[in-house]
């Protein structure tokens, strides 16, 4: 058993410690609790596309002639067509309040909103109207607003802990000696906001979110946004989960960003009736890879003749069917056994594949972007998926394929655990 | 009266068992109170708390948690992943008063 030691050995000298690491930035939990903070208005602007653009004509003609559709793309666009603006300033605000834990960061969220609005070029119709275009306020401009709050988050509270401020005589209620304390990093970061902006207007690229689109955003998800990088990703969540940390958790902070930037792409298209640009995206990744297939082990433990199976499987079915996956992990145990290592960290990369080759293949539709609820339970968690054929594509995943997957393996471990039950149940009829 | 808190990453699983451990806290008679959020939440929880519970996914962030609760004396401790699994709320509550001396 010299293999199983090196591993768990392993597991505790650099696993753990990196999974800590990368737990413990301050940056990344601030990207995953501001991501996770975006979900309602993502939700309500992928409906009110959805509702817009429904796949039963009756359905989209009636709102329509209602005159409802000028009102659901109105609140698209304020929802997901500018999911820039809450981002940077939930980014600020979290990580002010995450580097500096007695602090409010509203106004640091209220000052990054500033700066990226001053960093957005603006425009001036003929008739002298001054308007702001939505291109930078949506999807385009996701990873300059996580930058431009996460800078500007940082900065302030920098002023903050250094203490620096307009000292005001002792006289000064404190009401006003508080509205100085912001006021200095205040005047601060906009001096500065007014100074990026003219040096990125003197560049080709016209303007920061421009710039940090064409040279981070794309590649990133020209990178990150393909089917095989999400399959490696998926590898490696679930190596992590084989581990017994929260693979997820881990790991979702840097990728969420990039695939949640695809389905709002996917968003904007379907609500202008184009082609939708990503195969790929967060909701195909977590409609496909629903309950990490586990929902499959637990059928197959109910249906077992093992007493300790069956009994497992009922405290895990309802959960599972939620997604959610702990009493299997911890119960049967997933962490750390060897017997079921195999499909556990490779069945969620087959389902992806599979999925992803059907999509592909133009079998299945492609997920339209709307955001996944998690705890929404199976089947109506794809539902989002936007078509019918996800849906079934879905169901045909979690409750024939990932079965079919596990099968062997559990076939395995259940033979060994009969024999263990068989030699107790010996044991106590010897005793009485 | 004690307070257990657990946590986990959404929540979520930790919720769960935060009912059988009621339960069983109930059928025992014992006065003690569980409640479960996520480790987000903890963070700015400033309630009652005599011992804090992670679900082993997140037991990679132990040391973290145990330093931002060190000031008020708060025992940190990881829920065992075979009581986890089986949702044994009786099992887990029985360990946490141990570790607290009630």
């Amino acid at each position: 058993m010299a293999f199983r030691e090196t591993i768990t050995d392993f597991m505790n000298s650099k696993v753990a410690p990196l999974a800590q690491r990368l737990g413990d930035s301050k940056y990344l939990r601030t990207i995953s609790q501001s991501m996770m903070s975006m979900l309602t208005p993502l939700i309500v602007g992928s409906f009110a596309v959805l509702l817009n653009a429904f796949p039963v004509s009756a359905v989209s003609d009636f709102i329509a002639s209602i005159g409802l559709n000028t009102v659901f793309s109105a609140v698209y666009r304020c929802t997901t067509g500018a999911m820039s603006l809450y981002v940077v300033f939930l980014m600020a605000k979290n990580l002010t309040e995450k580097l500096k834990t007695d602090e409010d960061g509203t106004l640091a969220g209220v000052l990054a909103l500033m700066t990226f609005l001053v960093l957005t070029p603006t425009d001036t119709l003929e008739d002298g109207t001054a308007v702001l275009s939505f291109t930078w306020l949506g999807s385009q401009g996701v990873f300059s607003a996580m930058l431009v709050g996460l800078v500007v988050g940082r900065i302030y509270t920098f002023f903050r802990q250094k203490g620096w401020t307009i000292k005001m005589p002792s006289s000064v209620p404190p009401m006003v000696t508080r509205v100085f304390d912001s006021l200095f990093p205040g005047i601060t970061i906009s001096i500065l906001a007014i100074l990026v902006c003219r040096l990125f207007n003197a560049t080709p690229f016209g303007s920061l979110h421009q710039c940090i689109y064409s040279v981070i955003q794309m590649p990133l998800q020209g990178l990150g946004g393909t089917l095989p990088a999400m399959i490696l990703t998926s590898l490696l969540m679930q190596l992590l989960w084989f581990f017994g940390i929260h693979g997820s958790n881990v790991i979702s902070p840097i990728v969420s960003p990039i695939w949640m930037a695809m389905d709002a792409e996917n968003i904007a298209a379907l609500a202008a009736g184009e082609a939708m640009p990503n195969m790929v995206g967060y909701a195909f990744f977590n409609i496909f890879t629903f309950s990490g297939t586990s929902l499959a082990l637990v059928m197959l433990m109910l249906a077992s003749k093992s007493k300790r199976y069956r009994e497992l499987g009922k405290v895990a079915a309802v959960p599972i069917l939620f997604g959610i996956g702990e009493p299997v992990v911890f119960g049967l145990p997933l962490m750390l056994n060897f017997d079921l290592a195999v499909p556990l960290i490779t069945n969620n990369a087959i389902c992806l594949a599979i999925a992803g080759g059907l999509t592909y293949a133009g079998i299945v539709a492609p997920c339209v972007g709307v955001s996944t609820v998690f705890g929404m339970p199976l089947g109506f968690f794809a539902m989002v998926g936007g078509s019918v054929s996800v849906v079934v594509c879905h169901l045909v995943l979690q409750l024939v394929v990932a079965p079919l997957l596990w099968m062997p393996w559990f076939k395995r471990v259940e033979r060994r655990e009969l024999a263990l039950e068989a030699e107790a149940a010996e044991a106590d009829a010897a005793k009485a | 009266m004690k307070t257990i808190v657990l946590v986990c990453a959404g929540g979520m699983s930790t919720s769960l068992l935060m009912n059988r451990m009621n339960e069983a806290a109930k059928a025992a008679g014992k006065d003690v109170e569980t409640t479960a959020m996520s480790v987000e939440a903890f963070e700015k929880y400033s309630g009652p708390c005599d011992i804090l519970l992670l679900g082993p996914q997140i037991s990679y962030r132990k040391p973290q948690l145990e330093a931002l609760v060190a000031p008020r004396g708060i025992k940190v401790a990881v829920i065992d992943f075979a009581d986890y699994g089986m949702m044994d709320g009786a099992s887990v509550l029985d360990k946490a008063l141990a570790q607290i001396g009630a």
